[in-house]
């Protein structure tokens, strides 16, 4: 792979797990810097509260509130190693399943508490994965 | 004969796609007041339409991915932000007006007041997006919403004089009521340049696995089927001018709208208005819905598909569940419909720069679009658009306090 911009190709791009299903965007990216060595992308973060931290304190303010009235209790912060990185392009393809993932919770919350019990529809079980 | 058949679909998906309860109120309020002086508003906005249309189509077919993946990724969150919010709310406004106008229709149809409709016909909407595919929804609204070519008829039995038609394609100067008339022709822009319809349409070219290939549909598509739908809104004009100018009736309810068409075409007419009227509205209903919830999903990297089972894109589901819901309130809680149509109407006219100004530099990044960038002729319509979006949204709010009523 040739250069890289960390905030213009990495930065906020789609991200899909192993399966190739969408699993967020690259809210942030930390880097790591050991004494004597370089600095190099570590570990790329996923979920709302990090996104809040990039937009300002307002907005993490507005998160703290509607977390508390949603009574949700889990961070919802995903961190992916950077080497779990499979694949750029237009998408970043990580090597993890999305289904363990910390940020995607309420996506596994709402599809079997919700959209599952909503029977008539047309579910996943015997349709077209 | 694939290409044909393709092209023909995008053509009657423009034109059965293009009178929605924006284009009617707004246009019939304009031929009422001002006969068919304001043809050109129509004419200009349709035509930045068909500008956005393509350049959206052309950069999802081109880059694979849709407007919003490429406005939050380009751009950043704190960016993004604000398209988001902005698109949201004026979209919900545009969304209950067009459950507005189905309820509106029902009502004339059966009796039963409008307030009683809005639940039903959100909850029908919702099923067709639980149970359907993009292909049913977007074909299938456009193929029934091809019963809006009875203007076309209506404005033909009126033997209006075509040529003081064709002449008002050049603005003139208002005789009487500058505000209402300078008012009337933002409201027109905003019915006609909804950000919506290029949301829904760039993410319905990933939907449809929109490549190069589909460059020549796309450009023929957009240019052709917008002139027709524009020619059948400007038919909408036509008749009001014709039906309500010389008796002097001013359309301040949709009460008044159902004589349009009753006019030139009888009871058939009538019959033909209201299926127009609930039909067209609920297509745009469909879509608008599925425009927030894509909007939502591609912003925020969440799974989405109109063809994937709900509980395999649960967040992006739910998002249109919710906005239908959302959207049924104010109708059920009686607001008026033509009140919330017009104020939806400035608002989308004042929400134009956010999305468009980022579209320039878009169509114009050479690692997005490659050696499909914007030419000279789309760059200078696109800056007359990002021009005349700014003088909109300059506009729009004191045209609305000074003019609306």
């Amino acid at each position: 792979m040739g250069r890289l911009c960390l905030v213009h190709d990495v930065l906020d791009a789609q991200l899909v797990d192993a399966r190739q299903r969408k699993i967020g965007r690259v809210d942030d990216l930390v880097l790591a810097v050991g004494e004597g060595q370089p600095a190099r992308v570590a570990v790329i973060l996923v979920g709302g509260p990090v996104r809040a931290e990039r937009i300002g304190r307002w907005m993490v303010r507005l998160s703290h509130v509607m977390r508390a009235l949603g009574r949700v209790r889990r961070n919802g912060v995903s961190r992916i190693a950077f080497e779990r990185v499979r694949c750029m392009g237009a998408t970043i393809q990580v090597e993890v399943d999305g289904d363990s993932l910390e940020s995607d919770h309420i996506e596994r919350w709402l599809a079997t508490n919700v959209v599952r019990r909503i029977s008539f529809g047309r579910s996943a079980a015997g349709a077209q994965a | 004969m694939k290409k044909w058949g393709e092209l023909a679909l995008g053509v009657v998906t423009c034109i059965g796609g293009y009178l929605e309860i924006g284009s009617i109120a707004t246009a019939s309020q304009a031929g009422a007041e001002f006969g068919f002086q304001l043809v050109w508003a129509l004419a200009l906005g349709t035509v930045c339409l068909a500008f956005l249309l393509e350049m959206t189509g052309r950069l999802s077919a081109v880059s694979g991915r849709t407007f919003t993946d490429l406005l939050r990724e380009r751009f950043g969150v704190r960016f993004f932000l604000a398209p988001l919010i902005v698109v949201l709310v004026v979209s919900l406004l545009v969304l209950a007006a067009e459950i507005g106008g189905v309820s509106v229709a029902l009502q004339m149809a059966t009796g039963i007041g409008f307030r009683w409709w809005a639940i039903p016909t959100a909850l029908v909407a919702w099923l067709l997006l639980w149970r359907g595919t993009f292909g049913l929804v977007e074909q299938g609204t456009s193929m029934l919403g091809l019963v809006a070519l009875v203007f076309g008829v209506g404005a033909w039995a009126l033997h209006p004089q075509w040529s003081a038609v064709g002449a008002a394609l050049v603005p003139s100067a208002p005789g009487h009521d500058r505000t209402r008339y300078w008012y009337l022709a933002v409201s027109i822009l905003g019915a006609s340049v909804s950000p919506y319809l290029y949301l829904f349409y760039s993410a319905g070219a990933v939907e449809d696995h929109w490549t190069v290939e589909h460059l020549a549909v796309n450009r023929v598509s957009a240019a052709v089927g917008n002139l027709f739908g524009g020619i059948l809104a400007i038919t909408v004009i036509v008749v009001a001018a014709m039906v309500f100018a010389p008796r002097h009736i001013r359309v301040d309810g949709y009460e008044q709208l159902a004589l349009l068409l009753g006019s030139p075409l009888g009871r058939a007419g009538f019959a033909l208005f209201l299926a127009t009227l609930c039909i067209t509205c609920f297509g745009a209903t469909l879509e608008i819905a599925l425009a927030v919830a894509y909007m939502l999903a591609q912003g925020f990297g969440w799974e989405w598909s109109e063809n994937l089972p709900p509980d395999h894109d649960a967040r992006f589901s739910i998002s249109y569940t919710a906005v239908l819901l959302l959207a049924a309130l104010p109708i059920t809680l009686g607001a008026d419909p033509l009140a919330l149509t017009n104020i939806s109407m400035t608002l989308t006219a004042a929400s134009l720069p956010v999305t468009v100004v980022p579209l320039l530099v878009l169509m114009n990044d050479r690692d997005v679009m490659s050696r499909y960038v914007n030419g000279w002729i789309s760059n200078t319509a696109l800056v007359v658009i990002v021009l005349l979006s700014l003088a909109l949204f300059i506009a729009a709010l004191p045209l609305q306090l000074l003019g609306g009523s």
